[in-house]
């Protein structure tokens, strides 16, 4: 049959008459039919268009809550598939124990990988779409053969009944299944939709079962020889999933041993992956090098710390799912990355007059050091790049008064002998930003944008991200507006725009989030800053707030286009923050450059307290930018300033001539937060530290013509108002106090130990003859009365660390 | 599990559209497919129309004829794909006639039946030149080339053939069949 009989491409008039047409259609259809067609794939497929439709292109009611019809069937789904990957999981490791020829009966009760608090709460990822291949965990051994992939066509009785080889096997439940293993027999399970199914042929002289119950506990008991059992996902769920992937050990001497990559703890040292190119499953991981950390894994297997001995700690991985990049993420269970940052030097203002930077308001950097100090790492251990010392020390509340004048701005400056060099003195600039009482705060639309991928199951990921949310959540007014998009696999809408009162609709929306799937943030941040803008409120705060552990730039090309998305976003007026969960995984280097670009900031949350902190504090005072491109420069006055080196923002250092330039952005500055930034200064007459008293040239330089003055520095800070594109400049001298720093005020002190403990931690020259002993004497010093005990923290965190290393 | 009235109400009225589209998904092929001519364009309205519909669906009052609601969102997307094809679309009186046809097949002789089912006792009913014909052609992927030298008779003959078959399947399938001389006379052998 053609159609060439009936429709002429290039012309559309109806040749035949409608009844014609109509029944030629008509028997098309039958034929189709008749050719096998299945009428059950068309409407699955209308179904999955439905559910991602309701996801991207429902209207949205503005501001108004609207609860949107969910598949729980889905989130069952891939917990049960999670936990169906641990049952193969675990048969493997039954089937290499059995591997010997003579049976040998074994009884393993485990709790699945897959086991999370409300798992079976229901629906989200719903609009994950269908991956083009069915995705399938493939557990091999040895000697178990003949595994096959289920026709998971089971039809959707509630009592499914399987005949596969003349058993048969029913399963009561979507989760309670059962898999008799038997010998020379092939059985599978399947859920009652079909989803997911488990394949095995029994090995060689394999009897036993494998169950899998609610709540994910998989109990296998089996005897017999060594195989392979496969487990298939013919559903919407992209399960496999790096945290997932199943890694097995193989010590020379050892039993092998079936273990989950999410136990993998590497430390700082080399886990190297060999070649593993694209579309394989498995692949073999060597730990190289000397081990900082023993790496546990689940299955007891341990490697030991120090240096490893060839052959020892090889290690292969299945059930990864495509990439390499999946791969590294999964075993370089430490692979966070650093941008490397490059202290700024020592400058002459002879020669640089000016130093110059952009706010910086993040405090990223010392949560996660935070979280580094306290799973015991020692201070060579913590990578230098993850130090930023301007980070470190805008974490904490300095007590710098109000802005009272026209700008809303004010410098708090102070100077005293610098603690860790005599000869030296310390400029602590700090600016304090205008506080808008809360009743002030313009209206938010703000659009949650979550990674739901597996690797965010954990308890102090997504969960946190919920809980934080709620704690936000309690915060919001009438005219507040929420959404939440949550992404992995495929991007989603889980809330349409709701109003902020709506604190119910938010809660349950969240209880209805669950981990799985594999990220690809880049489709996501398009539908966030959609219904951001969809939402858009007018001289509001129109924020972005993307909530994830790590790997972001799948979907989009590139960091490139991502950067260039959120930059322009951020021209329309649509700011992104970003909230890095966990610290096993981020891609530290891409979120923050996306929020710089972004307008946005970037903060590490890793416990309730903190996500209180950013959110309450942080985020709902950064929710209102009181200033944007907020650039601060000093100007040094060389008959005071032999030389000055700026303390930290490595990363955040402008060229002179941007800081008069509007068209280069910088930071903003959010409602009562404050900037701090810290100078070494070298006084005048006191050597010359930049390495210019040089054997040839005469000393000193062409002598300046210097106009008479007592100020050590000029403060200059230029800033726009959040819906202006001209800046503003202030100016306030700074003059200088000579006094030791021990009479300085609290807060300086404590700056300073700050600065000390990063210039310590940076392995930096300036502190190579300090010592944490100074940092806690400082840090005591300057305690004050800390309200909220994060100085308190900090002095503890530093003793810790030193304890650490002794 | 999430039991809150409004979800489960959500959750009834989505169940009750898949039912609806099971059983109404089959004439919507057809009537998209004889307006589009092509079945796979035919499957992307009919899916597209679907999803339309679901996000009306709450507004859609269950007393109306699902089938009619449905062939007027089709209509719209076969007119949206003719666009964007940069097709001339079908006349607004060749899409009545079609709706017309559709809803005869579908309510007039023998309403609640299943139209497909119906084909079957139809094609049997046929002459046995004319049902040859629609084998041939519909059911053994045969050209009309193929079949006409298969015939013995010059494709034009052969098309006119299938015409007159799908006429006479068509007044079939509309309880018309019975009243007319079943016996073709039109093509012997031009």
């Amino acid at each position: 049959m053609s159609d060439s009989e009936f429709s002429n491409p290039q012309n559309n008039e109806m040749k035949y008459s409608p009844k014609d047409a109509l029944t030629d259609s008509l028997l098309k259809h039958v034929a189709a039919n008749r050719r096998g067609e299945n009428s059950d794939e068309f409407l699955s497929q209308i179904e999955e268009a439905i559910n991602a439709g309701e996801a991207q292109t429902v209207p949205i009611p503005i501001r108004k809550a609207k609860a949107a019809p969910r598949s729980w069937k889905t989130i069952v789904r891939a917990t049960a598939i999670a936990a169906v990957i641990a049952l193969g999981a675990l048969f493997w490791l039954v089937s290499y124990h059995l591997e010997s020829t003579k049976p040998v009966p074994v009884s393993i009760v485990a709790s699945s990988v897959a086991s999370h608090e409300s798992e079976l709460q229901a629906p989200d990822l719903q609009t994950m779409k269908k991956p083009s291949v069915s995705p399938e965990a493939v557990i091999t051994a040895n000697s178990f053969s003949d595994f096959s992939l289920a026709d998971s066509t089971l039809g959707d009785s509630a009592n499914p009944k399987i005949n596969i080889d003349g058993n048969t096997t029913t399963f009561d439940t979507v989760i309670r299944r059962e898999l008799p293993l038997e010998t020379g027999k092939s059985n599978s399970a399947s859920d009652s939709d079909a989803d997911y199914a488990i394949v095995g042929h029994g090995g060689y002289s394999t009897k036993g079962t494998a169950v899998m119950g609610a709540g994910g506990d998989i109990q296998v008991d089996a005897t017999g020889s060594a195989g392979k059992i496969t487990v298939t996902a013919g559903g919407e769920v992209d399960f496999l999933d790096s945290s997932l992937a199943t890694v097995e050990a193989k010590p020379v001497g050892v039993k092998r041993r079936h273990l989950d990559s999410r136990y993998v703890q590497v430390g700082h040292g080399g886990v190297e992956a060999s070649p593993l190119t694209s579309g394989h499953r498995s692949g073999a991981v060597r730990v190289d090098g000397e081990l900082n950390e023993s790496i546990t894994l689940s299955g007891g297997y341990h490697v030991p710390a120090g240096p490893q001995q060839e052959g020892e700690s090889e290690m292969l991985v299945t059930g990864l799912s495509r990439s390499r990049d999946t791969f590294s993420r999964n075993v370089e269970s430490n692979s966070t990355r650093y941008s490397e940052l490059i202290d700024n030097e020592w400058k002459s203002p002879r020669d640089e007059p000016l130093s110059t930077f952009s706010s910086d308001v993040d405090t990223a950097s010392w949560t996660n050091l935070r979280g580094m100090i306290r799973s015991g790492l020692t201070i060579g251990q913590i990578p230098r790049d993850a130090v930023r010392i301007e980070e470190m020390i805008n974490y904490f509340d300095w007590g710098y008064s109000k802005p009272d004048g026209e700008h809303p701005f004010r410098f708090a400056t102070e100077t005293a002998s610098c603690p860790w060099n005599a000869d030296h003195q310390l400029l602590r600039v700090g600016v304090q930003g205008a506080e808008l009482p809360k009743s002030e705060r313009p209206d938010a639309n703000l659009v949650f944008l979550l990674d739901v991928s597996g690797s965010m199951n954990q308890p102090s990921k997504l969960a946190l991200v919920k809980k934080s949310i709620m704690v936000l959540a309690e915060e919001l007014r009438e005219g507040d507006c929420v959404s939440m998009v949550v992404y992995a696999g495929a991007e989603g809408l889980a809330m349409p725009a709701t109003s902020g009162r709506d604190t119910m609709a938010i809660a349950k929306a969240l209880s209805r989030l669950n981990a799985g799937g594999s990220t690809n943030g880049g489709a996501g941040i398009k539908l966030a800053y959609r219904m951001a803008q969809e939402n858009f409120i007018k001289d509001g705060i129109n924020r972005v707030i993307l909530c994830t552990d790590g790997d972001f730039n799948v979907g989009i090309t590139g960091n490139e286009s991502l950067v260039n998305l959120v930059e322009r976003r951020a021209r329309d007026g649509v700011f992104l923050s970003v909230l890095g969960y966990g610290n096993d995984n981020l891609n530290d280097s891409m979120l923050e450059e996306i929020t710089n670009k972004g307008n946005g900031n970037y903060f590490f949350v890793d416990s309730l307290q903190e996500a209180r902190k950013v959110f309450l504090r942080d985020l709902m005072g950064t929710l209102v930018a009181i200033a944007k491109d907020v650039k601060i420069q000093i100007e040094f006055n060389p008959a005071k300033v032999d030389s000055y080196r700026l303390i930290g923002y490595a990363n955040r250092r402008l060229a002179a001539e941007d800081f008069e330039n509007d068209k280069v952005d910088a930071g903003e500055v959010g409602s009562g937060h404050s900037v701090t930034a810290l100078y070494e200064i070298v006084p005048a007459g006191n050597g010359r530290k930049d390495g210019k008293g040089l054997r040839y040239q005469k000393s000193p330089e062409p002598p300046l013509e210097l106009i008479e003055s007592g100020e050590l520095a000029l403060l200059k800070l230029r800033y726009k108002k959040p819906d202006s594109d001209v800046s503003t400049p202030m100016t306030e001298p700074v003059v200088p106090v000579h006094q030791n720093w021990d009479k300085a005020s609290e807060d300086f002190q404590f700056a300073s130990a700050v600065s000390l403990f990063g210039l310590i931690l940076r392995d930096h020259e300036s502190a190579r003859d300090a010592s944490l002993d100074q940092v806690v004497k400082l840090a005591e010093s300057g305690k004050g009365n800390d309200p909220h005990g994060y100085r308190a923290e900090f002095i503890d965190l530093v003793k810790v660390l030193k304890a650490a290393g002794e | 599990m999430d039991t809150s009235p409004e979800i489960i109400k959500l959750q009834t009225k989505r169940q009750q559209f898949s039912c609806l589209m099971r059983e109404h998904h089959r004439e919507l092929l057809v009537f998209a497919g004889a307006i589009v001519r092509n079945r796979d364009a035919a499957k992307d309205i009919v899916q597209e129309a679907f999803v339309s519909a679901w996000r009306k669906f709450e507004r859609f009052d269950e007393e109306r004829d699902f089938a009619a609601w449905m062939r007027g969102i089709v209509r719209n997307k076969c007119k949206d794909w003719f666009r964007k094809m940069n097709r001339v679309p079908l006349a607004d009186t060749d899409f009545v006639e079609l709706e017309i046809d559709m809803d005869t097949w579908q309510n007039g002789s023998d309403p609640g039946s299943d139209l497909f089912e119906r084909v079957d006792g139809c094609l049997r009913k046929l002459p046995g030149k004319f049902r040859e014909a629609v084998q041939q052609f519909y059911f053994e992927d045969q050209t009309g080339d193929e079949a006409a030298s298969d015939l013995n008779i010059s494709p034009a003959n052969f098309r006119k053939r299938l015409e007159r078959a799908r006429g006479l399947l068509h007044d079939c399938l509309s309880g018309k069949m019975e009243s007319q001389s079943p016996t073709p006379t039109v093509e012997s052998h031009v």
